[in-house]
């Protein structure tokens, strides 16, 4: 179609109308849209600065505050039930068809926020030499303290070593037990070199939790701590010992000193899930109450002079039904919003000491015992245990013994109950709540790592549930 | 809105010259209904071969200058036939009458831009909804209005709540994570449908974190924003079903588009016309309340009986809902002009109140719309509106902490009296009007909140200020028997604030379980849109009749959103202002979205108008796509042929038409995302778990349809039939991706490589069928009888999608439903991890998905929803005997599965009202619990979706003139009439949950709406309503 019949007067005005509307458009302004909400993840990988390094590596202590997984566990190892009114439908799977590691698996975004940290110190000015050091050292602490929050979940099913380089790349090899393990120990290693050449002051501030860390030279007290710990639950018990040495174990101390995660009520921080002052949700399993021994000079039966761990972390409700369990007792092990929850604690250290002597045998005569009878008359007002009862015990008596003071000690904390009845396999002596529940032995890896997968890993496949309520743990 | 005027200053500065005189003679008519004999209110009158033109009046009468000769008149009414008549040079009066244009053939439907063609001619299947349809009853929203009215639109009300909220999917689904919803332009302006979460989420805490900010979710419960919309403003729908009509707007048009004209004003008299509705809703079903007649029985259910009496039987809906709400409407406009200023305006005010106490909707409106004639080659249309909502929806859907009332009741003990206990021990009836010092029953163990409690003390209120101003610029360059040349700027603004209260005080009881007792929520928000569209259209047209249409233009488009959230715990004194609170948080989100867009078309109508062809395209570049300065094109071409047939058929048509649509990635899904937060007063920054692929781009849909329109026996009846396919690629999806790579989840584009390292897309295809019939049987001057049926049905197929896709989780645990794409399976399904029963049970249960039966404890994968039903259909029947009418429609799906989790829970506590004794041919509660145990845990709580619903009823009297008059000389007619909404529901469903209809608890994603979970109950409802017009 042309405008040959047109005339000059229409022409004329039809350009004068275009032009007007390209005036209109042209007064329309920028044609870009940069993100309004947040920062971009090129501030830290693309050209970062000081402060944006920092920052981030601060984001890391949520990487361990997300590794705390005290209801899971606490339900597997039944400390706790998770009863909620609004969601009954996640009742049955701790119980019946849950065993596969959801939530947590996200360790591997923590650990790919480490390498972007890592991989920006090089570009980074503003931050020294020393200072980059301590950096590296605490994130590979972070990295093989996440890896171990894994693998101490899915143990036999494995867990990956690195994330991948780029998100569209295949997924990584799953690694053995023993291999995920070696390769915590490697890490904690490698930090521990570099946190011994840093600075004395780290370049990023420590949250609360970890004041008494805050120092490269204190840092390595807790990569050690760390390190005792992951070789105990992997039965290395010498070297546990060893590790222990280097950590901040200190009878002298108080039992709770120790490196927290911490909550606030601050806009833009998170609150302490685990505190529910109505009982609505979270309950404690009643076994605790059945089994608490009572105070030094208690007359028998004499429930209201209990071990004062039980007394102080668990309170008593009216009786309910729901779901099939029969509960009444709740936790107030956790008082407000703001509760910190212990990562680890001189408590859980010594414990772990007494424990390693017991199973290493290294140790003669009172060494273990020491330092349970700290423990049971410090934290729980128990009556010491003599030389000559403990002596008189089997080597399973006193594992046992040793077991009921982490039990009552490490309550809701950490899931260990769970994780120490599976190293001495015996899970199956777990109480059991309904028939036909039963406890798994690990939790294998998540539909959302297997599905796209086109060779299944093992750790895909679930191992077999455990049948408890044999053989129950004496007190 | 200064860019618009400095637009308008270009085109008035070629005001074009006056047309010279002429010798002329005056000839005066008068324009009648052929049927009625009534005259006409409003039309056209033109002189065929010349310029000259003047407006049928409010009488009916015309007065024309005409060339002294004899002139053939062309005569135009909307809603009638056009008529010629030819007019002698002697003579100087007629009359004439024309016949009613049923089936609108005649009507301009817009096809472009800035241009439209006759439907008679139309190449696509282009639903019409006139304003009479529109609002035979009292309606809260602009699409609730269009249920059951259009065939090939699937649209669910949510939520019984007052004040709307409906999800409109056009033939079918188009996107998995994209938009979803249509594109709703109003007179050229594009408006927004925004849903922007209330707050309720920091109440009910359906999504749950630790974090210590203030989520608004998209379970709030939440109004889309066109239902701001006063639908008594609205003149005609007309609905663009996908890409073939679609293309013209672009990037945002995949999923239809709903073009809304306002009404304008008529040269004539002014005329008044004035509304008033009175109305009442009742819940329309119930749950029912369980009754222990034996202490053993309430032990079993509740492990404790304290304060167990034999016969005492609180039936807690009906003491909470059992009230009716009532509403009222009153509307009024004026419209009139001269032949250069014609004006509309209206006003409403409107109140309707909620049968959960304590809520409401309320609506009050103001239009002016405007048109300006200046000589007789530029006109100006202004609109403008100024609309305020007020509601309250209290609390239901999803929640984590029994907050709301439906979940509360799920767990109460029916023999314990849970109304508020007044000082002087009496019991709060009205649950609306509690006494002063009321106290309430604690509800802990069984229940975190008292329901009694809870509607007289939480608000959860909304305030949205908007307004709507449209403009347009039509100048007529040229306008001549062969050429016409004209430019149309169009341009207008949709800004609106909207701000929300959500407040529980500390004394209320789910506020305990956190113990920061207290929450007060407050959001603010302002929505700001902007667009702009110029067109130049030219037309050719040939002595023989053959027209040429030819247009381009451009488009731009701007949308800013700025939302504050804060969160107030803890609240000293219970004192609502937030910073009362001990524990605050606040939340800033924002959202800026620009679009630039270009187009052409060229219409080419010819064969004595029986051939219609048209082609165009469409080029669109969007600040929402990674890289910015890519354009996409969206081409078109259709085609319709009018068959030159007799005998029964008056009218036949074949048409065809092929078209390109987008659907552009929604603001911010392009960034990965380093947040910002603290640990105790540190600050830190974490990497975000999802990341998006670098070349985010719209989806793009390909839709052909194809279809045969036929009037036949002599206009009593008219056959709309199309099929279509439409094929989307490039499909928006979020892929989750191995946590070992360190992400969780990456939004991008479908593409992925295949085993055999070949690049595939993800692809879906719609296809699908739509009838509409209407047939007049009887048109008498007395009685006339006419009767409109839809039926459509859409099948939605995923055709190809990587073999290790992994499901989209709603609620993040798939034992609970989980979308799923999956190859030759519906776009809309929803998978559960299903569990088979802890107990030794059925052998015969076989799982669907396994196809075998399986062990105690493991996982049956099964479906357990999918909203896309088999058809769907409507029936309106009008019959209007001399001043009576009666109007009926009835509204069908066939098929869908939903699922109840309302029940679920009610039947796992044990209360439910049949726990022990069966419906008619139903499972008693225990038996339904008892599958759960011995065949899978879902197995009775997933229901087939089917329901006919009676969604219209009106009755109407219109008083005899003659008596009208008598009263009151100016009043030109009076109408009273009854009619109601929703009023009877047929489906099975009803047996175990509130409706079919009312199940969603998420309206985020096109597939994730199959279940229902403490829904607000849904109503029916009634109204009386007088119609006055002067």
């Amino acid at each position: 179609m042309t405008f040959i019949q047109t005339s000059r007067a229409m022409r004329t005005k039809l350009a004068a109308a275009l032009a007007g509307l390209g005036l209109t458009l042209a007064a329309c302004g920028e044609f870009d849209a940069p993100n309004q909400n947040s920062g971009t993840l090129d501030d830290l990988a693309g050209s970062p600065t000081a402060v944006a390094v920092n920052t981030a590596t601060q984001g890391l202590f949520g990487g361990i505050r997300g590794a705390n997984r005290t209801l899971t566990l606490g339900i597997l190892g039944r400390e706790a039930y998770s009863l909620d009114v609004s969601n009954p439908q996640n009742t049955p799977q701790f119980y019946v068809t849950f065993n596969q590691l959801t939530g947590y698996w996200g360790y591997y975004g923590w650990a790919k926020q480490g390498d972007y940290i890592i991989g920006s110190l090089p570009k980074v000015t503003g931050i020294t030499a020393g200072e980059k050091e301590g950096t590296i050292g605490f994130v590979q602490t972070v990295k093989a303290y996440l890896l171990f929050a894994i693998i101490r979940e899915t143990d036999v099913a494995g867990a990956a070593l690195d994330e991948t380089a780029n998100p569209l790349d295949a997924p990584p090899t799953i690694a053995t037990r023993a291999q995920v393990y070696a390769r915590i120990l490697s890490l904690l290693d490698s930090a521990n070199t570099h946190l011994s050449a840093a600075g004395a002051a780290f370049p990023f501030a420590m949250t609360t939790g970890f004041a008494g860390f805050s120092t490269a030279a204190t840092f390595r007290q807790f990569n050690r701590a760390i390190r005792a710990k992951v070789n105990l639950t992997n039965a290395q018990y010498a070297a546990a010992l060893t590790d222990l040495g280097g950590s901040f174990l200190n009878v002298a101390n108080h039992l709770s000193t120790g490196a927290y995660n911490t909550y606030s009520n601050n806009s833009g921080d998170a609150q302490n899930g685990l505190y529910d002052p109505t009982a609505r949700q979270r309950y404690a399993h009643s076994s605790f109450a059945l089994n608490a021994k009572l105070q030094a000079g208690a007359a028998p039966g004499d429930t209201t002079r209990r071990d004062l761990r039980f007394l102080n972390k668990i309170y008593g409700i009216t009786k309910i039904n729901r779901y099939g369990f029969t509960v009444d007792w709740a936790f107030k092990r956790y008082a407000s919003t703001t509760d910190p929850i212990p990562v680890i604690k001189n408590e859980d250290l010594i414990l772990m000491r007494a424990e390693a002597n017991i199973a290493n045998r290294t140790a003669t005569g009172d060494a273990p015992l020491n330092d349970i009878n700290l423990i049971r008359t410090t934290a729980g007002g128990l009556p010491a245990i003599s030389g000559a009862t403990w002596a008189g015990l089997t080597a399973a008596q006193q594992r046992d013994t040793l077991l009921y003071e982490k039990r009552y000690s490490l309550m809701y904390e950490n899931g260990d109950r769970w994780v120490d009845l599976r190293r001495y396999g015996i899970l199956q002596r777990l109480p059991q709540d309904r028939a036909g529940d039963l406890v798994w032995p690990n939790l294998r890896l998540p539909d959302n790592e297997c599905v796209p997968r086109t060779t299944k890993p093992a750790g895909c496949t679930a191992q077999a549930g455990l049948v408890p309520g044999q053989a129950p743990l004496a007190p | 809105m200064k860019r618009l005027l400095a637009l308008f200053t270009v085109v008035l500065s070629f005001l074009a010259a006056g047309t010279a005189a002429a010798q002329t003679r005056i000839v005066t008519g008068r324009v009648l209904d052929s049927l009625t004999s009534d005259p006409l209110t409003s039309g056209q009158v033109t002189v065929q071969g010349t310029s000259i033109a003047a407006t049928v009046k409010d009488d009916g009468t015309f007065t024309l200058a005409v060339p002294n000769r004899d002139v053939l008149l062309l005569i135009r009414s909307i809603g009638f036939r056009r008529k010629d008549v030819a007019v002698p040079a002697g003579q100087s009066s007629v009359e004439l009458s024309l016949a009613r244009d049923f089936f609108q053939l005649e009507a301009i439907v817009v096809t472009g831009q800035a241009s439209g063609v006759e439907r008679r001619n139309l190449a696509n299947a282009v639903a019409t909804v006139s304003a009479d349809q529109l609002v035979r009853t009292s309606t809260a929203s602009v699409e609730q209005a269009l249920q059951g009215k259009i065939s090939g639109a699937y649209i669910n009300q949510n939520n019984g709540a007052p004040g709307g909220g409906n999800i409109i999917r056009m033939r079918g689904v188009t996107s998995i994570i994209g938009s979803f919803q249509p594109l709703y332009v109003m007179d050229g302006v594009i408006v927004s449908n925004a849903e922007i979460g209330r707050g309720t989420n920091m109440l009910v805490r359906a999504y749950t974190s630790q974090g210590l900010v203030p989520t608004t979710d998209n379970q709030d419960n939440a109004i889309n924003r066109i239902a701001d919309l006063n639908p008594n403003d609205i003149e005609n729908v007309e609905v663009l079903k996908g890409a073939a009509a679609s293309a013209i707007y672009g990037s945002k048009a995949s999923n239809g588009v709903i073009l809304i004209t306002t009404k304008r004003g008529r040269v004539g008299t002014p005329q008044f016309s004035v509304t008033q509705r009175l109305g009442a809703s009742r819940i329309s079903n119930t749950y029912g309340t369980r009754c222990f007649a034996t202490g053993a029985e309430a032990f079993a259910v509740f492990g404790d009986t304290t304060g167990y009496k034999p016969g005492v039987c609180h039936d807690f809906e009906n003491e909470i809902y059992g009230r009716a709400a009532y509403a009222n409407e009153t509307s009024a406009s004026v419209a009139g002009g001269s032949d250069n200023t014609r004006y509309f305006s209206s006003v409403l005010v409107k109140h309707d109140a909620g049968i959960m106490p304590g809520t409401y909707a309320d609506k009050q409106a103001l239009r002016l719309n405007l048109d300006q004639s200046i000589g007789n080659k530029l006109q100006i249309s202004l609109g403008a509106d100024l609309i305020h909502l007020g509601n309250d929806r209290g609390l239901s859907n999803n929640e984590n902490n029994g907050a709301p009332t439906q979940a509360a009741l799920s767990s109460m003990p029916s023999w314990i009296d849970y109304r508020g206990v007044c000082p002087d021990s009496s019991r709060v009836s009205n649950p609306n009007s509690p006494c002063a010092g009321v106290v309430y029953p604690y509800t802990s163990p069984y229940a975190f909140s008292n329901p009694f409690q809870t509607v007289a003390l939480v608000k959860n209120r909304e305030s949205v200020w908007r307004s709507i101003f449209t403009g347009r610029v039509n100048w007529d360059i040229a306008k001549g028997t062969q050429h016409s040349l004209r430019v149309s700027a169009n341009g207008g603004g949709d800004v609106f604030t909207q701000k929300n209260q959500v407040y529980s005080p500390p004394n209320v009881q789910f506020e305990l379980t956190r113990g920061v007792p207290g929450t007060s929520a407050t959001g603010f928000g302002q929505s700001q849109n902007f667009n702009v569209n110029g067109n130049v259209i030219y037309t050719f047209k040939t002595m023989g009749g053959t027209s040429a249409t030819t247009q381009a233009g451009v488009q731009y488009e701007s949308s800013d959103l700025d939302r504050l959230n804060t969160l107030a715990n803890n609240l000293v004194g219970g004192q609502l202002n937030v910073q009362n609170g001990t524990v605050l948080a606040a939340q800033q989100y924002r959202e800026r979205t620009r679009d630039v867009g270009f187009f052409g078309q060229e219409e080419f109508l010819t064969l004595g108008e029986r051939l219609l062809l048209t082609v165009g395209v469409r080029a669109d570049r969007a600040s929402n796509n990674s890289d910015t300065d890519q354009w996409s094109y969206y081409p078109k071409a259709s085609t319709s042929y009018r068959l030159p047939v007799g005998g029964m058929f008056s009218e036949l048509k074949v048409r065809a038409a092929i078209g390109q649509s987008g659907n552009r990635p929604s603001y911010g899904q392009k960034f990965t995302n380093l947040t910002a937060g603290n640990i105790n007063g540190v600050p830190v920054t974490t990497v975000s778990a999802t990341t998006a692929a670098a070349d985010l781009r719209p989806e793009l849909q390909t839709e052909i349809e194809t279809g045969l329109d036929a009037t036949l026996f002599k206009g009593r009846a008219n056959v709309e039939f199309t099929v279509y396919q439409k094929s989307i690629k490039d499909m928006l999806l979020t892929r989750t991706l191995t946590p070992t790579t360190g992400f969780s989840t990456l939004v991008y584009n479908g593409v992925f490589t295949d085993s055999a390292g070949l690049t595939q897309a993800t692809k879906i295809q719609n296809q699908g069928l739509e009838l509409g019939v209407t047939v007049l049987p009887i048109q008498t001057k007395s009685f006339q009888w006419n009767v409109h049926g839809t039926f459509f049905m859409n099948r939605c197929k995923v055709q190809s999608v990587p073999a290790t896709f992994q499901p989209i989780s709603f609620f993040n645990f798939a034992q609970f439903g989980t979308t799923r794409i999956e190859k030759d399976s519906s776009c809309t399904q929803v998978w559960a991890n299903d569990t088979i029963g802890r107990l030794p049970g059925d052998a015969s249960f076989i799982c669907p998905a396994s196809g075998t039966t399986q062990a105690i404890g493991s996982v049956c994968r099964r479906k357990i929803g999918d909203n896309s039903p088999e058809w769907r259909g409507g029936l309106s029947t009008e019959m209007t005997f001399q001043r009576l009418k009666l109007y009926a429609l009835f509204d069908h799906q066939q098929g869908g599965l939903i699922t109840n989790f309302s029940r679920y829970t009610y039947d796992a506590v044990g209360v439910s009202a049949d726990q022990n004794v069966a419906q008619a041919g139903e499972l008693t509660g225990v038996q339904r619990l008892a599958q759960a145990d011995t065949k899978s845990a879902l197995n009775s709580a997933t229901w087939d979706a089917s329901y006919t619903k009676l969604r219209e009823v009106a009755l109407s009297y219109e008083l005899p003139s003659s008596f009208v008059k008598k009263v009151w000389s100016g009043a030109r007619y009076v109408r009273l009439s009854a009619s109601g909404r929703n009023l009877i529901t047929w489906s099975h469903y009803t047996k175990i949950g509130y409706d079919p209809e009312v199940q969603q608890v998420a309206r985020s994603l096109a597939v994730e709406m199959t279940w229902e979970l403490w829904a607000y109950p849904p109503s029916r409802s009634y109204f009386f309503t007088v119609d006055v017009g002067f």
